[in-house]
């Protein structure tokens, strides 16, 4: 019974994610623009808009 | 004029004062608990180093470690990164400087400091990663949610679509510790035996996995892209990591209790969600390693991205391992060894210290006014690697050699001989990790100062997220998705908290009121009393009270433990770790005598031991023992009493066990035997024709290690520990034995005294030390009597002897029964003249023999003397 239930919410866990990746790819942009921000900190001035490098690191 | 800090934008503005602090706090926590380590170490192979003093006791230094390490070094280490990386992850500064200043207090001075003066004056909980005391955990749990406050309100201010996958370690880290903290460091207090385990055991993992593990993690997906100036590979990946991670980590729990009496469905999941959680751990880890894909070079360069690159690699390491060790066939074999002790030094020296070093040294050289010296910190990657990887490999070598002598049956002692070259390189390690801590301490306090930022720092972090919200648009609602995430988040905690303790407790409550006994004896004061006394010193760190249900543990130390026998144990002390033997049936294996001159100091009747010695227990000698040192006996008389009582353990062979068998197989190899008491095999050195010589140089080996502590090097008698031992032990020297009384002497021990049995020696030592025990034996002959002086002995004898003795010598008297140590057995034990004229003229100090002194005439004295020896004739 327990093995059951941690095996059923892990499968929702990781298809929750995947179906909103696959079903949603308006969301993928929301989903990883955050991980640009790191770039930002501590720099002696502000990068180029992220979405533009993004695009360009997408080519 | 502005400084530099005002003139940086809101959000970048850090308070440098408390990112110093808590580094300087984290640093001379770290130097004590790598110092406490190293000193437990070095007693392992020199247990008398240090000892006599209580608060230096090896179990209270443990506590101080172990709980050092989590708050004052780890605590204050990330304290210090968050509020660093906080006001960028936020966008906005962290609550309140004042709010700061008190959560230092609190932390340092209310939790920290006063959580070592207790538990090293003897105040603590008996709970592993929970040792400090309820008052303190009450300043921790203020701490943390002062933290809360500190840290996560700021992020709360923050759009869900702008949080940056550190951000969401570290609301899941702070807002989990606190709500596992009080399960884990509470209700185990009032919630007795395998119950209480259950709550136990999340809170051991949740130290880990929800605390060490989120900030640690926090730290790593900020420095990683902050140095390389490469985004993370994906933040996708990050976030299925990130709640898979908080769904898997709390129902680990149960896997420290594999084999116990918790309910086999739930140790099952908990495996299970061991082994997910490595494959978690192989995602994240592959989505941190394939951002620094082509950046080799800045790892190499750069030594706090160079921390954190080795501490990622050893969170994949010690998943993986951890998760191999939680499936049963390996449980089995690695559990309470040396092995678990290496995989939690991987976690928290190589996982969790590598990156937090990683992330002070990175947020250090970024702060105004602190000083960094990167060459000292070089020396101290170096040296803390070089620490680490000797520990981890030796430990996880001792811990197979341990593993593989346990699954033997081999005595106990065996394994700590064994282990004691294993200890040496481990306190040779110890040393370079201290050497490596203090470089980190030179690599912080001296060098250059690290000058304020450029004043043209700008973020436009904003700007950017309303760039990434209105490329979604229709999904706005996703900016207030706090109230899905908080929920789901209470959600797994609260399935952990109801798969894994409430349910196994509601099963629990059902087996243990349906096979307890109606009618248990409630623990006396005293038992109760030395039960806090083992508790606060920190025995359960040694010794076990948990026999689990594999045949090794069944075998060596009786039938596994069952729920109901450790119910009245609040909390628990089921430990998780042997280097000494399980005690949960040690009531009745040892005289009290043995118990108290152990506790003086083991080395007096184990030479070869290495428990610490308690003298402060005792009032100055190990005659006098101290109230406490006699309520600690009490306690330890007690365990295992009830199984006794319910007949689920006690004296006898084990079904299927035949000792003439083994004697059998005894004569002819040097195999083991299984511990087994009852009929003892009689270990007759005459058949060993030829090799009675090799047989009794072992035996003098094995009397060296085992014997000398009572009985005297020369078996005289006279061992350090003699004086407290009342009967005094045999001299050795002043009897011939039969090997058929050797063999039960060794076998079953000497009822009455303080003779322990020795049946788990190997069938080769038995048979040397009855071997090397004759050659020690006097060579007098037996007398010749005059018909004369028989017939006036025998008169002599019937009346004055033979109600103990028997008729005819063989210690079967009518009272016989009734006395322990048994009156002699002449016919197997021969005295010397000397000693049976000794014993009659001033009796048998310990034993019913009385003083025959005044009482007959010292011709008749002799005579008798002289009858009782010539009782070996007749054999």
């Amino acid at each position: 019974m327990v093995i059951n239930v941690i095996v059923v919410a892990v499968t929702l866990l990781m298809g929750g994610f995947v179906g909103v990746w696959l079903v949603c790819p308006r969301c993928r942009p929301w989903i990883e623009a955050p991980k640009w921000q790191p770039l930002a900190w501590d720099e002696p001035a502000a990068p180029s808009d992220h979405l533009a490098a993004r695009r360009e690191s997408e080519r | 004029m502005a400084t530099s800090q005002e003139r940086r934008p809101p959000a970048l503005r850090t308070i440098p004062a408390l990112i110093r602090w808590h580094g300087y706090a984290a640093l001379g926590c770290v130097l004590y608990v790598a110092l406490l380590g190293l000193v437990m170490s070095i007693r392992l192979h020199s247990p008398d180093w240090l000892g006599g003093v209580s608060w230096l006791s090896w179990g209270r230094l443990r506590y101080a470690h172990t709980q050092g390490l989590f708050f004052g070094w780890l605590g204050n280490a990330f304290l210090a990164f968050l509020y660093f990386a906080v006001p960028r992850l936020a966008s906005r500064p962290v609550t309140g400087v004042w709010l700061g200043w008190a959560l230092f207090a609190v932390w340092n001075g209310l939790l920290v400091l006063p959580g070592w003066a207790l538990v090293q004056s003897g105040v603590s909980q008996p709970l592993e990663w929970a040792e400090f005391p309820l008052p303190v955990d009450g300043a921790a749990t203020l701490g943390m949610l002062m933290a809360v406050a500190q840290f996560v309100v700021p992020l709360l201010r923050a759009r869900v679509s702008s949080l940056y996958v550190s951000a969401w370690y570290v609301l899941g880290g702070l807002t989990f510790t606190l709500l596992a903290y009080p399960v884990g460091n509470v209700v185990p207090e009032y919630l007795p035996g395998a119950q209480g385990a259950t709550f136990s055991g999340l809170w051991i993992h949740d130290a880990v996995g929800l605390f060490v593990t989120p900030l640690a993690l926090a730290i790593a997906y900020a420095v990683i892209p902050a140095v390389s100036r490469r985004p993370i590979y994906s933040h996708f990946l990050s976030m299925i990591g990130f709640w898979l991670l908080f769904l898997l980590y709390p129902l680990n729990g149960t896997h420290h209790y594999v084999f116990s009496s918790i309910p086999m469905e739930a140790q099952k999941g908990a495996v299970v969600a061991s082994v997910y959680l490595g494959a978690d751990v192989v995602l994240v880890v592959t989505n941190l390693l394939l951002s620094l894909r082509g950046r080799g070079g800045t790892v190499a360069a750069d030594t706090p991205l160079r921390f954190v690159w080795v501490g990622v690699v050893a969170y994949l390491i010690v998943s993986l391992q951890g998760s191999a060790q939680s499936i049963m066939p390996v449980n089995r074999f690695v559990h309470f060894s040396d092995w678990v002790i290496g995989h939690s030094h991987l976690a928290m020296i190589g996982f969790g210290s590598f990156i937090a070093l990683g992330g002070l040294f990175h947020a250090w050289r970024l702060t105004p006014g602190c000083r960094y010296y990167r060459g000292a910190a070089g020396w101290a990657f170096w040296l803390l690697t070089l620490g680490l990887t000797g520990m981890v490999l030796d430990l996880t070598a001792a811990g197979l050699v341990q593993g593989q002598l346990w699954q033997g049956d081999l005595p106990w002692l065996d394994s700590v001989r064994a282990s004691a070259p294993f200890w040496w390189v481990r306190s040779v390690s110890g040393f370079v990790l201290l050497a490596g801590f203090l470089a980190v301490v030179a690599a912080l306090t001296t060098g250059p100062v690290v000058a304020p930022a450029p004043a043209q720092v700008t973020t436009a972090a904003p700007g950017r997220q309303d760039d990434a919200e209105e490329e979604v648009a229709g999904f706005r609602w996703l900016k207030n998705a706090y109230v899905l995430t908080a929920g789901a988040g209470f959600g797994l905690f609260a399935f952990s908290f109801v798969v894994l303790g409430l349910w196994p407790n509601r099963t629990l409550e059902e087996q243990i009121a349906r096979t307890q006994p109606t009618d248990r004896p409630a623990r006396t004061a005293s038992e109760e009393r030395g039960r806090q006394v083992y508790s606060r010193e920190g025995c359960m760190t040694c010794h076990s009270q948990l026999i689990r249900f594999t045949e090794d543990d069944v075998r060596r130390f009786g039938p596994a433990s069952q729920a109901w026998e450790s119910g009245g144990d609040a909390p628990q002390m089921w430990g998780t770790r042997r280097v000494g033997p399980d005690l949960a049936r040690e009531g009745g294996r040892k005289s009290r005598d043995w118990q108290l001159a152990h506790l003086w100091n083991p080395r007096h009747v184990v030479p070869d031991s290495v428990m610490p010695g308690y003298p402060w227990l005792f009032e100055g000698s190990p005659t006098r023992p101290g109230r406490q040192a006699l309520d600690v006996v009490n306690y330890l008389e007690s365990l295992g009493r009830d199984a006794q009582l319910t007949g689920l353990s006690g004296p006898g062979p084990l079904p299927g066990r035949d000792p003439e068998e083994e004697r059998r197989k005894g004569m002819f190899c040097d195999c083991a035997i299984p511990r087994t008491a009852g009929k003892a095999p009689v270990w007759d050195t005459t058949l060993a024709v030829g090799e009675d010589e090799r047989f009794a140089r072992r035996g003098a080996e094995i009397f060296a290690r085992n014997c000398a502590g009572c009985h005297g090097p020369e078996g005289r008698g006279n061992g350090p520990a003699a004086v407290a031992l009342t009967p005094v032990p045999r001299n050795l020297t002043t009897a011939r034995f039969s090997n058929r009384r050797l063999s039960e002497s060794l076998w079953n021990g000497v009822p009455g005294s303080s003779m322990p049995p020795w049946n788990d020696l190997t069938t080769g030592d038995l048979r040397g030390l009855v071997a090397y025990l004759g050659t020690l034996a006097p060579k007098e002959p037996p007398p010749e009597l005059t018909g004369a002086e028989r017939s006036t002995a025998q008169g002599l004898y019937a009346k004055q002897c033979a109600v103990c003795h028997g008729p005819d010598g063989a210690g079967n008297g009518p009272s016989a029964s009734i006395l322990a140590p048994a009156p002699t057995n002449f016919h197997e034990v021969r005295p010397t003249t000397a000693y049976a004229e000794a014993a009659l003229a001033h009796g048998v100090r310990g034993s019913a023999m009385p003083r025959w002194g005044g009482k007959l005439m010292p011709d008749e004295q002799k005579l008798l003397a002289r009858y009782v020896r010539s009782f070996s004739n007749k054999e």
